[in-house]
């Protein structure tokens, strides 16, 4: 984010502060992109998602006036959002009737989804991605959903979210050997899950390939 | 040396791959890559997870999360001044449509009064075809005298019947009455707009000719919108009366949504 954008994100801040809706909307606009696409890869399902984004919001929004400037702004609402997130796997976890629901409606929406997301991403987006086909961004969404929470916060920031250990640690509120360690073994899991299905993986992807024609 | 001959450790390759080693560390653990294959796949392995990671498309946004502002006001109890902040700010942002309530409620009793001038509109018009026949040939009839009176100084080359020639006088007569003598008192007119064959019917009918000359036989856009004439009355307050009842029906929808909006 350049100085510019960082001046004006800090006045809708100060605005947002002051009780200011439409200033904190802009923030909305700015950010809901990347709160969204986070909570969704922790959570695995797109409606989902939609309701703890939202709530991140509400509750960015009542609880600005603690906001101080430590953190980037991103950083602070993804902190609220992964522990929404986090929060609401937890008590899915905990009430199996409520995961059972979850996991109906996963069946429902199995393929819609994947096929919209497909479908969506535009022109502009990077043509790499369209590589990937349904089953294989089902496989590495369920392979994401094997992780532990911590481990899963931390792998969708730094791999998919591109953001730096530094943030990481800040959203998470840990230190920085923790999420490199945390880091280091999702990532480990999550290669161990993706080998165990590699017939999936376009050939560029598969793990044990140099193996195969040794 | 005994580091250098050393795998690496999970960590170690994780955050060598984000070159997060300090430099020592960076520096020993690629010295040690060079030379071992293992590593070198496992790295590898680990950094096509990382890109398979990176290549996943974004979640497309299924809607826009800005704030519903009216459950923020019901939810906060904000002071007054946010209030009004609060109301501005959702009429410039809020993307969908919802009107404040005072403009719905305002618009709905609108649309009530222009539906209810539109049943009197009709009333009035129904009440003038039904009580206002006789009314009405009275008044022609002495219009009708005084256009006969007129008419027979003219020349009435066309009727040479004194029937004949009442019947078209009491044509011109109406839109007379009603559109104000737009019509000039001409007799020649009154033979244009009446077909042949009605000219004739009326010269059957002989000397009672008003009864059946109720409806005027002007061209059909003209009494539409005519106030004068009951059907110009029912033609408009139908008008209305539609246009107020579509009204209704769609501020109160527009309300019900509001109010699931602010709900949800």
């Amino acid at each position: 984010m350049d100085k510019l954008a960082r001046d004006n994100e800090e006045k809708l801040i100060a605005r947002s502060q002051q009780g200011d809706i439409s200033a904190f909307n802009q923030l909305v606009l700015c950010h809901q992109q990347v709160v969204y696409n986070t909570v969704f890869r922790i959570l695995g399902d797109y409606d989902t998602a939609a309701d703890v984004t939202q709530e991140a919001f509400i509750s960015a929004f009542r609880a600005i006036h603690t906001y101080r400037g430590k953190s980037l702004f991103r950083t602070w609402l993804l902190r609220i959002s992964t522990n929404l997130a986090c929060d609401h796997w937890r008590r899915v976890q905990r009430h199996p009737s409520e995961s059972l629901e979850a996991i109906a409606d996963e069946e429902e929406s199995h393929t819609s989804p994947l096929i919209e997301a497909l479908a969506q991403t535009g022109p502009d987006s990077n043509p790499e991605e369209n590589l990937l086909t349904q089953e294989l961004q089902q496989l590495i969404q369920r392979g994401l959903q094997e992780l532990s929470l911590d481990q899963r916060t931390v792998i969708v920031l730094c791999d998919i979210e591109g953001l730096s250990y530094e943030e990481i640690a800040q959203t998470t509120q840990t230190t920085l050997g923790t999420v490199r360690s945390r880091l280091s073994r999702a990532r480990a899991r999550l290669r161990l899950y993706l080998s165990q299905h590699k017939e999936l993986l376009p050939r560029p992807y598969r793990p044990s390939s140099r193996t195969d024609t040794n | 040396m005994s580091q250098y001959n050393s795998h690496l450790t999970t960590e170690q390759m994780s955050a060598f791959l984000d070159q997060q080693l300090s430099a020592q560390e960076q520096s020993t653990s690629q010295a040690h890559l060079n030379t071992c294959e293992l590593c070198q796949q496992q790295l590898a392995e680990l950094q096509q997870t990382v890109l398979l990671l990176h290549a996943l498309p974004r979640a497309s946004l299924p809607r826009s999360f800005v704030l519903p502002v009216e459950s923020m006001i019901q939810s906060e109890g904000v002071a007054g001044e946010e209030d009004a902040t609060l109301k501005i700010a959702r009429q410039a942002h809020n993307r969908i449509l919802v009107l404040p309530s005072y403009v719905r409620t305002t618009m709905r009793i609108a649309s009530t009064l222009v539906a209810v001038l539109g049943l009197f509109f009709i009333l009035s018009g129904l009440l003038a075809m039904v009580s206002g026949t006789s009314h009405v040939s009275t008044s022609l009839e002495i219009s009708t005298k005084a256009r006969v009176a007129n008419s027979s100084s003219d020349t009435h080359q066309p009727q040479p019947l004194a029937g004949a020639a009442v019947a078209p006088s009491s044509n011109t007569s109406q839109p007379q009455l009603f559109a104000g003598g737009a019509a000039a008192p001409s007799p020649n007119v009154h033979q244009s707009p009446l077909p042949s064959g009605r000219a004739a019917n009326t010269q059957n009918l002989g000397l009672s000719p008003n009864t059946s000359q109720l409806q005027p036989p002007m061209s059909p856009i003209t009494p539409f919108f005519d106030l004068g004439t009951p059907e110009g009355h029912l033609s408009i307050g139908l008008l209305l009366l539609i246009a107020g009842i579509v009204s209704v029906t769609l501020f109160t929808r527009l309300g019900k949504q509001g109010q699931q909006e602010q709900s949800q």
